[in-house]
């Protein structure tokens, strides 16, 4: 806690300095705006959705969905040394959280879950999220929030091209290429990389027990926690006219890992090895046209998910979906538009735990949406959403949503907004399922969420920037737990969760000469609660586990020149980790440091070249109890563009 | 002098015959210590075992009885535990070790044993050896890899892996042969002791745990599994001196559990058995059935039932204990039961609690 409140008081400092000083003319304020979602927020005002900044996808770039998030957002993930890491997004659990890429939610349809550390951002322009129920366009495992990845249509007119290579600590490895190749209407772009990481990291094991000895605590290495990911993501792109045009895009992903042992298994049994392997398809085809008041989208996708536990070839984990979505928008007038939608779904899921009458399952969700805006000031939103799924009942859910511009100044803006949400989740196939312990009859888990909301945009001489404070009251009913049935366990509604929190986020843009500088500060409270269960427990009113009551991140990134250097730190209040309340995690603190250079070349020719330590401050802590991180690590890039 | 002395021991020797004639009291009862030891599985990817004393006077349980012995918490959770010749044994999976603790301090002074124990579920000691069953790896993808750790106690090593195929879960000692439950295997392994040569004894499902009556003949589960499905599930009755399954009573969903699923009665008059059922909302739940040794059937009337999240039984002092954990990321509870069902109270024990252990000096 020290170590942040001195990075804090270090960062503003450094703030408090910038500010005496004078300032040229900005042009601009540090408004992101949703480029890869931005129909989602059209029809959902007051929704908080957050794009990550490009600055910070380049920073991120050789990394993983998690590290961006933990880095950048006061976002809680319960994540291991990299292969495995889960979203709570205002205390929900990991299946309440989609992640979304075209019009496919790709959280496993057995486990509910995604693994954010399986996203590689490499592959990716967008990053955005949104905090709290997201009822359009992500299916129904949106109750706490959702994340969107993006790529940016570029219409390439001849050829472009990026070759990357990584090298870092405990033997990492990335390698990565994208080539745009396009005459302004047709354009092919190839995204593709590889990542291995030994992962053999060095830690304060303490759990030795040498009783002969009264040693209890030993310096120890991670064995066994390789990972290897490789992917290609293509894009096929077509433009008929300026708003006129048709997207494919084809996602194959391949993440192989040895399943990280605890610091138990680790020490004791150093040797011990598990494999999971993730092979996923991912085909997304988009036709929009926008051309007219009359806007329509059709979109079709194919999904190929297959997981493989230590190589056991014969207990099948996989499923398979048909996918088909329509839409059209009427402009009525310049502040009046409607939306009509629907998604189809079919499933075929492929486990060695189901029945085998189990063949298919439908899905097939309606929505529509109206926005209307009011005398310029005031934007109101209406979503209705049904879903219909076979042999299921899924409950009716609308959205309500307001956007008021409540000052308009010449240096600064100031809106508030409100959304009221419903949201539900529609238990996995492994909650119906799985025999035994699967149970058809389950209730689906179902969501509130009331959002508040406000943001003042600033602008003077050299000076912009945002200060957003957002207040949060969610309830989520039904929350589906696996309960201990004696021979063996099985899925039941257990529990009831309240969160309510308050959530700060500012980002701020400043020049000094030639120095150009970005920083901001992110803090969260969030009180998630379990305030019913039909479970015996002590943890009743209390906070959720994996849930810290606070969290915030700062970060800075300054350029001048050729050079960037940026600096993030950030804190994770302590963290219970079961029902009791001895197993906690302690809070933590943790600094990062990225510096990189451009080198134009020629004309067409370029190179970055950047370094990035992380965990300077080599803090010992742990995001997953009982399984160690890594201390201080360094990553080396170098990137050529050609074009 | 003499006289005086085979006077006083005359003595003596009357009063202890006089004594032990009182029936007024239970002479086991009177052999039972005054703390019992309720063990707790803990999770299995988080917190680890703990151990909950249960002082029968003071009517008060205490968690954490072993990290309060040891200033340390244990690394492993315990599969089973065995108190034989004034040590306590544990069997530890991830991580997979077998140690020990003094049965009257709780203390654990030596290191446990690693080598040559791979997923170690239950053991039984004799003379200087102590016969650990072990699962050697995923049994459920090759049933050949499990095997029978032979423990010499003076040198704490594995003298010996005896290869035995079909996953062993609960072992007992009698007549000098080990009797191994098996849980991928629809026998029970007998292992000569004098030279180790194994013979096999066919049930009509997989075995999984064992109770030792007065006799020294073994009550053995009889249990369906995922793996193993089988309609006649229920317990069975081994004669160790003509090693014949003499007869099977069946039990409708009888549980799978390895450990501490079946609790005889002090005098051995009832054994309880754990089994399920779904009730009416078909939730599974646990239940508690009662075997009449005398009349060698099942009463018709459940012990109890509707209790979710039952992990083992054990009888202590006359009360029947049901171990409770619904979940891993909370306590459970030990339910106590007067001997006709009569409910007395809770007791909050650690996560998963599972077994009950009474260390006799």
């Amino acid at each position: 806690m020290r170590r942040f409140i001195l990075t804090v008081f270090l960062i503003c400092i450094g703030f408090g300095v910038f500010s005496q000083t004078s300032y040229s003319l900005s042009d601009t304020i540090l408004i992101q705006e949703i480029v890869t979602v931005g129909e989602l927020k059209k029809y959902q005002s007051g929704a908080k959705i957050e794009k990550i900044p490009a600055k910070w996808m380049e920073v991120a770039n050789d990394g993983t969905l998690e590290q961006l998030l933990s880095r950048m957002l006061p976002i809680p993930l319960k994540s291991n040394a990299g292969s495995l890491s889960t979203i709570r997004l205002r205390g929900s659990s990991p299946d309440h959280t989609s992640i979304n890429f075209g019009g496919i939610n790709f959280n496993s349809l057995t486990l509910g879950q995604a693994n954010a550390s399986n996203v590689p951002l490499y592959l990716f322009d967008d990053v955005s999220v949104q905090f709290g129920s997201s009822n359009t366009g992500s299916e129904s495992s949106s109750i706490g929030g959702a994340v969107f990845l993006g790529v940016q249509n570029n219409w390439t007119d001849g050829f472009k091209a990026e070759a990357r290579i990584s090298q870092g600590s405990f033997g990492e490895q990335l390698y990565g290429t994208k080539l745009f190749l396009g005459n302004g209407k047709f354009e092919s772009v190839t995204r593709a990389y590889y990542y291995y990481k030994t992962n053999n990291f060095g830690f304060t094991n303490p759990y030795h027990r040498d009783f002969e000895n009264q040693v209890f605590e030993i310096e120890d290495t991670q064995h066994n926690a390789n990972i290897e990911n490789y992917g290609l993501l293509q894009e096929l792109n077509y433009r008929f006219a300026d708003r006129n045009f048709l997207t494919v895009k084809l996602w194959l992903e391949n993440d192989w890992h040895y399943i990280q042992q605890n610091m138990q298994t680790n020490l004791f049994q150093p040797e011990y090895k598990e494999t999971y392997e993730d092979k996923n398809l991912r085909i997304w085809a988009d036709y929009k046209n926008s051309e007219h008041k009359l806007k329509y989208k059709f979109g079709a996708g194919y999904v190929y998910d297959n997981s493989l536990y230590d190589e056991t070839q014969t207990d099948t984990i996989q499923t398979q979906r048909i996918i088909g979505e329509a839409s059209a928008e009427y402009e009525f007038s310049k502040k009046s538009w409607l939306k009509l939608g629907t998604t189809a779904t079919r499933i075929y899921p492929t486990v060695y735990a189901y029945s085998s009458e189990l063949e298919h399952e439908d899905r097939i969700d309606f929505v529509a949406a109206f926005h209307q805006q009011f005398f310029n000031k005031l934007t109101a939103t209406l979503n209705l959403r049904k879903g219909f799924v076979t042999r299921f009942e899924v409950p009716f859910t609308p959205a309500f949503g307001l956007d008021y511009l409540a000052l308009s100044k010449e240096k600064y803006v100031l809106n508030v907004s409100g959304n009221v949400a419903k949201s539900y989740r529609v238990p996995t196939f492994n909650d119906r399922f799985w025999e035994p312990g699967g149970n058809p009859d389950l209730q689906p888990e179902k969501g509130m969420n009331y959002e508040l909301g406000s943001k003042l945009s600033f602008c003077d001489d050299d000076f912009s920037g945002n200060i957003k404070l957002n207040v949060f009251y969610m309830n989520v009913d039904n929350w589906i737990l696996w309960k201990n049935g004696g021979s063996y366990w099985y899925a039941e509604n257990v529990q009831q969760v309240e969160s309510k929190g308050i959530e700060l986020m500012t980002d701020w843009t400043y020049k000094i000469g030639k120095l150009k500088t970005t920083s901001g500060l992110n803090y969260s409270f969030t009180s998630a609660q379990r305030v019913e269960s039909t479970n015996n427990t002590n943890a009743l009113n209390r906070q959720l586990e994996y849930v810290p009551l606070r969290s915030g991140n700062i970060f800075t990134s300054s350029s001048v020149g050729k050079w960037n250097f940026s600096i993030d730190g950030n804190f994770t209040a302590k963290q219970f980790t079961n029902e009791e309340e001895d197993d906690i995690l302690p809070a933590y603190f943790l600094l990062n440091l990225n510096v990189a250079y451009k080198i134009k070349i020629n004309y067409s020719n370029h190179l970055r070249v950047s370094g990035a330590l992380n965990n300077l401050l080599y803090t010992d802590y742990q995001s997953s109890f009982g399984y160690a991180m890594p201390g201080v690590s360094y990553r080396l890039s170098v990137t050529y563009n050609f074009n | 002098m003499k006289n005086k002395f085979y006077l006083l021991l005359m003595f003596l020797a009357t009063s202890v015959l006089f004594f032990s004639c009182n029936t007024g009291d239970d002479p086991e009862e009177e052999q039972e210590p005054t703390v019992a030891y309720i063990i707790n599985y803990g999770s299995y990817s988080g917190d680890k075992s703990t151990v909950t004393s249960y002082n029968s006077e003071t009517d008060a349980v205490s968690t954490d009885y072993y990290k309060t012995a040891n200033s340390v918490d244990m690394v492993s959770n315990t599969q089973y535990a065995y108190n034989f010749d004034g040590k306590i044994y544990f069997m530890g999976n991830n991580t997979d070790q077998v140690f020990w603790v003094d049965g009257v301090t709780f203390k654990q002074t030596e290191n446990g044993i690693t080598t040559d124990i791979i997923k170690p579920r239950a053991c039984a000691g004799n003379g200087i050896y102590l016969y650990v069953s072990c699962w050697g790896g995923n049994i459920w993808s090759d049933e050949t890899l499990s095997y029978i750790a032979k423990i010499n106690l003076t040198t704490k090593a594995v003298e010996k892996k005896i290869a035995l195929p079909g996953g062993p879960e609960g072992v007992v000692i009698s007549n000098n042969k080990l009797y191994a439950a098996l849980n991928y295997k629809d026998s029970v392994a007998v292992i000569n002791l004098s030279n180790d040569a194994i013979s096999y004894i066919a049930t009509p499902a997989v075995t999984s745990y064992f109770v030792k009556d007065k006799s020294d003949n073994l009550y053995v589960s009889l249990v369906s599994t995922y793996s193993d499905f089988s309609d006649k599930a229920g317990i069975g009755y081994i004669n160790t001196s003509t090693d014949k399954l003499e007869a099977t009573y069946n039990l409708e969903g009888v549980s799978s559990s390895y450990v501490n699923m079946m609790a005889p009665s002090s005098d051995f008059s009832s054994l309880f058995v754990m089994t399920s059922a779904y009730d009416a909302n078909w939730n599974l739940s646990g239940a508690v059935a009662v075997f009449d040794v005398a009349s060698k059937s099942f009463k018709t009337q459940k012990f109890v039932e509707g209790i979710s999240g039952l992990n083992g039984i054990g009888f202590y002092k006359n009360t029947v204990f049901c171990f409770v954990g619904e979940t891993v990321i909370g306590n459970g509870i030990a339910k106590a039961y007067e001997t006709d069902g009569t409910f007395i109270k809770n007791y909050e024990t650690g996560i998963s609690p599972f077994m009950l252990l009474t260390v006799t000096e």
